[in-house]
């Protein structure tokens, strides 16, 4: 018999995601972004994405069904983001799933969108090992997993004590005046750029840092530190090479992000780092981590692009995975959680 | 024909199961911070109550009112819509109201919902019932005075009472799923539903009057939040 099909249904920040999964085949993964409506303000607004959420959600849902070739009544189970998230966000997706489970019939799973970050790769680079490092970095999001279990153990090991290194790319492209979202800008300027060029601060690397937060991070202080150097280059009236900025203040970012992911594999004796979330798609981090993971004999797994930012796909494939474990699912007044502990995969009890 | 109707516009999360002229389930759970978590379960506890019929169309009370309530109420219509392949009508919430205030008055009226910020959501009706006004967002003593004295509907209303002429506003505290299933059964055949104008009201909002003559004269609308104000959002300077 062949594995169950999960759809899954993803609005934890501007994205609409549905994706549909079999086992571990990606059938189907629609996406529609509002982001157009937010580089407007240069940063995401709640509200405009809870109100593009719900136009644009049954559309996807059906684009996800037609590219599986599916009808929605194929479907044997729903998955969708619990949290974390923006809460009116988050709600759209759990109204609408809670509704489509009820009414076709089929089990319902809330899980945690973190989780799901992780997880995804088993559609790329086939089933996770038993134990794995993930780091998850996005707009919203720079944390260090210890994925045990088969996923059914997630704890956090460090998290962002500030701005996630999303954030930090968005505020600096702002102050290059460059456009919203700032990392596919940054990272096209830093390809022509002198990485070593600025000496900025890596933030929580000291060592009376790092012996109280091992695996967080601050970038923050990053931040700050960029924009004091443009505005004293500017009014100094000094030539300011963009790319040099670009390529000192990305590096700066993900040599504090792979350094930490690898000690992190290190001191827990894991052998697989997973890397996922929108920033993941920088070609620095991908390269930097690669090189570092080869040095450390850690395997390093990092999916396409388009799974690494916020999609169904990833929300399915950990319904996928729940359905197989057997796990128990969700009930149908499961609240959504806009601060949901990363421990809890599947939400069960409130 | 059986029709399910949800109603999530005010801290009320209703539901009505209608079969013709006869209510076969209907329940009320008032909670203005929990439309998500009960919404689905009551829906499936009326269809249980109603005997598991096949439904035919899904009506949705589509405000205005509280944005967190309209959204779920919208999603949740707009997924039964999809998994029973069956049409969902958005029907003014205001004009569900103003249906139920119909039996309890005899002259023109007026209902109203929070709109917080010390504003009301509100529209008015003549004698028959039909809207002649709104739906229009403002604070109570800026609506004009010849309207404040009408009779008014909804509980907000009565919060209100040294502005508005409110003494009989609680006999329609909040718009209701049953009534939303009424109207919507009514006009079912009498006119279509509007689709273009409603889609764009509720990406952007309000804007001087505009949601209330895109709404002039229309019963059945699409199935989307009826917002009335823009999202409070500022433009980047770049």
């Amino acid at each position: 018999m062949s594995d169950p099909l999960i759809l899954g249904i993803e609005t934890s920040c501007d994205e609409t995601g549905v994706g549909i999964v079999r086992g571990t085949t990606l059938l189907a993964d629609a996406v529609a972004s509002s982001v157009d409506e937010h580089a407007r303000f240069g940063g995401v607004v709640p509200e405009v994405a809870s109100r593009a959420h719900v136009e644009a959600m049954i559309p996807t849902i059906n684009r996800a069904c037609a590219e599986a070739g599916v009808g929605i009544h194929d479907i044997d189970a729903v998955a969708v983001t619990g949290g974390p998230g923006l809460a009116g966000a988050l709600l759209i997706g759990t109204a609408t799933a809670k509704a489509l489970a009820s009414a076709l019939d089929v089990p319902l799973y809330a899980v945690n969108h973190l989780a799901g970050h992780v997880v995804v790769d088993e559609l790329e680079h086939g089933p996770l090992p038993e134990t794995a490092v993930g780091l998850l970095v996005s707009g919203g999001h720079s944390s260090l997993l210890l994925v045990r279990d088969d996923a059914q153990d997630v704890t956090a090991l460090g998290a962002t004590i500030d701005d996630a290194a999303g954030e930090a790319f968005d505020k600096i492209a702002r102050i290059l005046d460059l456009p919203f979202p700032g990392g596919p800008w940054i990272d096209r300027a830093a390809r022509d750029g002198d990485p070593t060029a600025i000496a900025f601060p890596r933030g929580l690397t000291a060592a009376k840092d790092l012996a109280e937060h091992p695996y967080d991070f601050s970038f923050s202080g990053l931040k700050t530190a960029v924009a004091r150097w443009i505005a004293q280059q500017r009014s100094a009236g000094a030539a300011m090479s963009v790319p040099d900025v670009a390529a000192s203040f990305q590096e700066a970012v993900v040599d504090v992000l792979t350094r930490k992911a690898i000690q992190a594999c290190r001191d827990h004796g894991v052998e697989h780092l997973v890397i996922g979330g929108g920033v993941a798609a920088n070609s620095r981090l991908r390269a930097l981590a690669q090189e570092r993971c080869e040095q450390a004999d850690i395997v390093l797994r990092i999916p396409a692009p388009h799974l690494c930012t916020d999609n169904g796909a990833m929300i399915a494939a950990l319904g996928s995975k729940l359905v197989r474990q057997g796990a128990a699912p969700s009930p149908l007044d499961f609240p959504t959680l806009s601060v949901l502990r990363v421990s809890t995969v599947v939400m069960h009890e409130q | 024909m059986v029709m399910l109707a949800i109603d999530t516009s005010s801290p009320a999360t209703s539901v009505a199961v209608l079969d013709g002229d006869v209510l076969l389930a209907h329940a009320v759970h008032i909670d203005a911070r929990r439309h998500a978590e009960v919404l689905a379960v009551l829906v499936q506890e009326a269809l249980e109550t109603a005997g598991r019929p096949r439904v035919s169309a899904v009506a949705c009370g589509v405000g205005p009112g509280a944005y967190t309530g309209l959204r779920v109420g919208v999603s949740s219509a707009l997924a039964y819509g999809l998994a029973w392949e069956v049409p969902v009508l958005g029907v003014c919430s205001l004009d569900a109201m103003a249906l139920a205030a119909s039996d309890a008055v005899s002259g023109p009226f007026a209902c109203a919902i929070d709109a917080r910020r010390k504003e009301v959501y509100w529209a008015q009706y003549d004698a028959d019932g039909e809207r002649v006004a709104g739906p229009h967002v403002q604070q109570p003593g800026d609506i004009d005075g010849e309207i404040r004295a009408l009779p008014w509907f909804g509980d907000i209303a009565a919060a209100h009472l040294e502005l508005l002429h409110a003494e009989m506003a609680d006999t329609v505290p909040y718009p209701d799923a049953r009534d939303v299933a009424r109207f919507a059964a009514h006009h079912v055949g009498r006119g279509r539903a509007i689709d273009a104008a409603p889609v764009l009201l509720s990406t952007h909002g309000h804007d001087d009057g505009a949601t209330a003559s895109a709404l002039a004269g229309q019963h059945l609308l699409a199935p989307l939040p009826l917002y009335v104000r823009r999202p409070d959002a500022v433009e980047s300077a770049r």
